[in-house]
C-alpha cells in the first residue's frame, strides 16, 4: 500500500467528518492501529501539497480539506452527462442497480456484518 | 482453405458464447487478461478471414485482376468461396471497419477529455477528489488517474468500508482497467461474436478491484459491506411503486460481485484456461493458413500459372 493511499484515506476522513480535526481525531476515524507520527507526517505531506488547510486549535493545529476545485468538478458531471461513450472510459464503484436487488443486498449485507466466527 | 477460413468464426464464437462465464468463474485478473487478448485475437482473425472471403470476389473484378496480373476467370474456377458468401464477407467487413472507425474516434475523445480532467483538478496521481454533489464513486484514468467520491458517500461509510472503497478505485487506475476496457470494445466493433466480451470485460475488471481491495484490507468482508451499503444508498431514491413488483431479484452485478466476496476467492483453473487459449490460437492459425492458401490460389491464378479458361 503506497504514501497515495493513505494521504487518499486520510483526505476522505476530513471529508467525511465534515469538521476540523486534531492529529488525534484523524487517528481515532481512521479506525485502525496507525501511529501518531505516521498520521501527523500524512497531514504534514498533503498540507505541503495544499490539499489541506489548517488552523491552530489550543496546542495542535486542526485538518480540514482544502476547497475542492469545483468548477473541475463540475466538468466531472457533464462528462458523466455525456452518456455510454464518456463513461466506459470511466470505472464506477457500483453500476447495474436494480431496486430488486435492495432485499437482497439487506441479507447480504447482514451476512457481511455477522463476525467471522459465526461460519465462514 | 475450405474449412480453415471458417475456423476463426467458431473460434469467435466459442469465446464470445463463454465470456460471461469465464468472468465470473476465473479469477478476475485472469479472466479480464484472457478475454480483453483472447477477445481481440479472435476478433482479429475474423476480420482476417472476412478479408480473404471478400478479397476472393474484388479480384474477380477485371479492373482489379488486370492490375494484379491474374485471370480473373481462373480465379473464378480455382475459388472455393461461393459468391453469396464472399459478398456477405464484404459487407460485415465494411461494417467492422465502419464501427471501429467510430469507436476509436469516440475513445480517443474521452480518454483526451479524461486526461485534461485530470489534470484541471490537480493534487498529482491517484488523488481523491470528494466531490459536493452525491454521486456514485469513480476512478478516472489519464495523468495518474484521479478518484471521485461524493462527501455523502464518504460520510455514510464506516472507516473500514471507505478504505475498501478508496483501495477498489485506485486498484482500477493502478492496473490500468480501462485499457482491458477499450480492447474489449475494440473486439466488439471488429467481430459481432463478440458482443458480450466488454461487459464480461467490465464485470471481471470490478471484480479484480474488489479482490485487490479484499488483499489489501485483509478482509473479503469489509469489502462486501462498502459494497452493499454503497448499494443500498444509491437504490434509495428509486423506490418507486412498481419496486415491489419488479422481477429478477439479485440478478445484479453489484449482488454477484457481494457474494463472490462472501465466498472464498477464486482458484485459478489452468485447464479451462488452456482450453480457451488453445481455441483462440487455433483461429489466429486458421487465420494465417486461409491467408497463405489465398495467395496460392491467386498464384495459379497467374497467366504464368495454370492455363486460363478465359
Amino acid at each position: 500500500m503506497g504514501r497515495g493511499d493513505l494521504e487518499n484515506e486520510v483526505l476522505a476522513a476530513l471529508a467525511a467528518a465534515g469538521q476540523p480535526l486534531t492529529p488525534g481525531e484523524v487517528q481515532a476515524a481512521l479506525g485502525r492501529d496507525l501511529a501518531y507520527t505516521t498520521v501527523m507526517t500524512t497531514l504534514s505531506r498533503l498540507h505541503a501539497k495544499d490539499a489541506v488547510t489548517r488552523e491552530r486549535s489550543g496546542r495542535a493545529y486542526a485538518y480540514a480539506p482544502a476547497d475542492g476545485p469545483t468548477a473541475a468538478a463540475r466538468r466531472m458531471r457533464r462528462l458523466l452527462d455525456g452518456g455510454t461513450d464518456r463513461t466506459a472510459v470511466l470505472a464506477r464503484f457500483l453500476d447495474e442497480l436494480e431496486p430488486a436487488d435492495v432485499p437482497v443486498l439487506q441479507r447480504l449485507l447482514a451476512e457481511a456484518e455477522r463476525p467471522p466466527a459465526d461460519g465462514r | 482453405m475450405h474449412v480453415a477460413v471458417y475456423c476463426p468464426f467458431l473460434a469467435s464464437a466459442v469465446l464470445g458464447g463463454l465470456a460471461p462465464r469465464l468472468a465470473r468463474r476465473l479469477p478476475p485478473a485472469t479472466a479480464s487478461r484472457l478475454l480483453a487478448a483472447g477477445g481481440l485475437g479472435a476478433a482479429l482473425a475474423s476480420a482476417s478471414a472476412l478479408a480473404v472471403l471478400a478479397f476472393l470476389l474484388v479480384a474477380r473484378v477485371p479492373v482489379v485482376a488486370d492490375r494484379g496480373h491474374w485471370s480473373a476467370g481462373a480465379l473464378a474456377a480455382a475459388s472455393p468461396v461461393p459468391a453469396v458468401v464472399a459478398v456477405l464477407a464484404l459487407a460485415l467487413l465494411a461494417v467492422a471497419a465502419g464501427r471501429t472507425v467510430r469507436l476509436t474516434v469516440a475513445r480517443v475523445g474521452a480518454v483526451r477529455a479524461a486526461r485534461a480532467l485530470c489534470r484541471e483538478l490537480g493534487g498529482g496521481p491517484g488523488r481523491l477528489v470528494v466531490l459536493d454533489e452525491d454521486v456514485a464513486a469513480v476512478a478516472v484514468p489519464g495523468a495518474g488517474g484521479r478518484v471521485l467520491v461524493s462527501r455523502a458517500q464518504l460520510a455514510a461509510l464506516p472507516p473500514a468500508e471507505r478504505r475498501a472503497l478508496l483501495a477498489h478505485e485506485r486498484a482500477h487506475l493502478v492496473h490500468r482497467h480501462h485499457l482491458y476496457r477499450l480492447l474489449a470494445e475494440l473486439a466488439a466493433a471488429l467481430d459481432p461474436w463478440q458482443v458480450r466480451v466488454p461487459a464480461a470485460v467490465r464485470f471481471a475488471t470490478e471484480r479484480w478491484a474488489d479482490e485487490v481491495a479484499a488483499a489489501e484490507l485483509g478482509d473479503r468482508a469489509a469489502v462486501a459491506r462498502s459494497l452493499a451499503r454503497s448499494g443500498l444508498r444509491a437504490l434509495r431514491p428509486v423506490r418507486a411503486p412498481w419496486a415491489a413488483v419488479a422481477l429478477g431479484a439479485g440478478g445484479s452485478r453489484v449482488v454477484q460481485r457481494v457474494e463472490a466476496l462472501l465466498a472464498p476467492a477464486p482458484r485459478q483453473r489452468p485447464a479451462v484456461l488452456l482450453a480457451v487459449l488453445l481455441v483462440v490460437g487455433l483461429g489466429l492459425g486458421a487465420a494465417v493458413h486461409a491467408q497463405a492458401d489465398t495467395e496460392e490460389v491467386v498464384e495459379h491464378a497467374a497467366p504464368s500459372g495454370l492455363p486460363a479458361p478465359g
